[in-house]
């Protein structure tokens, strides 16, 4: 059996004695934990990760970009923990250094497709009609387009680069979300409270961003968590292309492109150490992403 | 219209003919998203950055500019490569010196065939352990097959293929032939090139669909029905698979529509990484040419494939299931 955490909208909750909020956060980690424990490894190996990524400087033993000929294409030592590459840099510290470029960029494409996406379904099911019926039509333009071909169209045309690459996912994303949100409008759009809301008089933003929001909150949340691992594995495509990010800035997909792709045959070490921290990021996001997905919104199941 | 046609089709054509009316919106949508998109860049900077890449010569790149028609004005510009283009001529490469259609029939076959390759593995392979996972469920099988679908569902394709190479080649010195062996001439070498590329884009997208036919199984096999078949006292192998199996393949056939085009995604890595000459290959080295005649056209002609393919899948319904009618 799973309890379900009914969370009423502020000005509501009627709790009798409210708990200090570290608390009830800890609570909720920890039944989250009990109930997906799969999932609560995906939510630690992301944590990790962002640790790693924000604590870079700390965590990664060497200065990434420090270039040393004398060391170069080394395997695995206690000095150089993953090895070295061909230029003598330390594998490591890219790695380490590598998460901040792959999750920024995972974590900012995801937000901006997925608020994009939610922003269209919203005011696309609320307002219906002629804009409706455009929107979508857009929305079925860009589901037309196989996912990594639209990414390689915007980049193709804007440059390869940071943010670049995560306007282009973003684009790639945002059909999905725009979808969900405008059913779960149409469906909120009928219910008593927002008529309520309109006969009290409310304007058509309020209702639309006090009232019905907040209401199609959760599917959002379960899509943005599963779309992030699509997000990073997008990321390091296009970077392993060289359309992503660009060098010097480390990036995982980036270490697996051509340019080195000739010392992975004597050296497999270049190619299995990054190709693990992309594998294990985009794991631990589908394990988190699947376990919220089934604790926030069941109907998702199968999506 | 529709009144005038009435009498001379089928429900079923009438139905053929609606999806197709309805495409057309969406094509013109994604021709001007293509088109204006790839005009980001002003057309100068894009054509001195395409001199540049190829080595072009000021009186090259003036015949480049024209031919671009980067001279004209941008809706004429548009009206035109899609006018043309509906009478068979999308322009030509600046790079490959041959028209854009010649470079799309040569790489298509190569892209098809894979496509249709791992497709084909991801029938064998996925569709098997989707259903001994749900009738098995929670037991050891079960979870060996999620672990399958959930790694291949978060290891990269292009790092599958890395690591097949650099392994192949080490173990038994075995290095993937460049270029494409034509199957007509030289069967055994075209299998021996493609089946390992086609391996590893099945697995792939035989992860996700392996969790679809599970999650479905296992709906099915909670239906009254199965329970009546069990009752009446059928063989568990002809209830699972003549009964459940065909219940639970609509959403898992709905679900390979939308996804196909990761087929066709992943065989753009899988094709960079192998040196495969396909469609994949073909925008990849066009966008790094910045050959815009190559690149606005091949994505057209993948969002084409990706219509057609929805379009024969929902023709399937009807097959798969005698009540969905299109009418």
């Amino acid at each position: 059996m799973r309890a379900i955490d009914v969370t009423l909208p502020g000005h509501l909750a009627l709790e009798p004695r409210v708990q200090p909020l570290p608390l009830r956060v800890v609570r909720a980690v920890l039944r989250f934990a009990r109930a997906k424990p799969l999932g609560a490894v995906g939510g630690f190996i992301i944590a990790l990760m962002v640790f790693a990524a924000v604590a870079a400087p700390w965590i990664g033993t060497q200065d990434y970009q420090r270039v040393n000929p004398r060391e170069k294409l080394q395997g695995p030592s206690a000095r150089h923990w993953f090895g070295t590459d061909q230029f003598g840099r330390d594998l490591y510290s890219r790695i380490v250094y590598g998460a901040r470029a792959s999750l920024y960029v995972g974590f900012m494409g995801t937000l901006l497709g997925v608020g994009i996406g939610s922003l269209v379904g919203l005011v696309s099911g609320y307002v219906g009609g002629k804009l409706d019926m455009v929107l979508m039509r857009v929305v079925d333009a860009i589901q037309a387009f196989p996912g990594l071909i639209l990414a390689l169209a915007v980049v193709a045309a804007l440059g390869p680069g940071l943010s670049k690459a995560f306007l282009a996912i973003s684009i790639t994303l945002l059909a999905r979300p725009a979808r969900v949100v405008r059913g779960s409008v149409l469906a909120a759009k009928e219910t008593s409270w927002v008529e309520a809301a309109r006969t009290v008089g409310a304007s058509d933003w309020r209702i639309m961003f006090r009232h019905i929001l907040p209401n199609v909150f959760a599917p959002i949340i379960v899509l943005a968590s599963l779309v992030l691992g699509i997000a990073i594995l997008i990321e390091a495509s296009l970077s392993f292309l060289g359309l992503g990010v660009l060098p010097p800035t480390p990036a995982w997909g980036s270490m697996l492109n051509q340019a080195s792709q000739l010392y992975f045959e004597t050296y497999p070490h270049l190619a299995i150490f990054p190709g693990l921290a992309i594998s294990l990021a985009v794991f631990a996001f589908n394990l988190f992403g699947d376990a919220l997905r089934d604790v926030l919104d069941p109907r998702l199941r199968g999506s | 219209m529709a009144a005038g046609l009435q009498g001379k089709g089928t429900a079923m054509q009438m139905y053929i003919l609606r999806r197709l009316l309805s495409y057309i919106p969406v094509l013109f949508l994604v021709s001007l998203f293509t088109f204006f998109i790839l005009r980001v860049i002003p057309g100068d900077a894009l054509v001195a950055m395409m001199g540049e890449r190829q080595g072009m010569n000021q009186a090259e790149m003036e015949r480049a500019r024209h031919e671009l028609g980067l001279d004209r004005p941008l809706p004429v510009q548009y009206l035109s490569w899609i006018g043309n283009g509906l009478r068979g001529d999308w322009g030509r490469s600046f790079w490959l010196h041959k028209p854009v259609t010649d470079a799309i029939l040569d790489t298509f076959p190569v892209s098809a065939q894979l496509g249709v390759m791992a497709f084909a593995i991801t029938v064998v392979v996925a569709v098997p352990i989707g259903i001994v996972s749900a009738v098995r469920q929670d037991s050891w099988v079960d979870y060996v097959g999620r672990l399958f679908a959930i790694s291949f569902l978060s290891i990269p394709s292009f790092f599958i293929a890395i690591l097949s190479i650099v392994f192949l080649a080490r173990w038994f010195g075995w290095i993937p032939p460049r270029g494409y062996i034509n199957p007509l001439r030289d069967p055994i070498g075209n299998l021996e090139q493609m089946i390992i590329p086609a391996l590893i884009l099945g697995l792939t997208f035989s992860a996700s669909t392996a969790r679809i036919v599970r999650t479905t199984m296992l709906e099915v096999l909670r239906e009254d029905y199965i329970r009546t078949a069990r009752a009446k006292g059928l063989r568990e192998r002809s209830v699972i698979w003549r009964h459940a199996l065909k219940n639970s393949l609509i959403p898992v056939v709905t679900y390979w529509g939308v996804s196909l085009a990761a087929l066709i995604t992943g065989s753009v890595l899988i094709e960079v990484v192998y040196g495969l000459n396909g469609m994949g290959r073909l925008t990849y080295d066009a966008i790094n040419q910045r050959d815009w005649p190559i690149v606005q056209t091949v994505i057209l002609f993948f969002v084409v494939i990706t219509l057609t393919i929805n379009l024969i899948i929902d023709l399937l319904y009807g097959v798969l299931d005698p009540r969905i009618q299109h009418a």
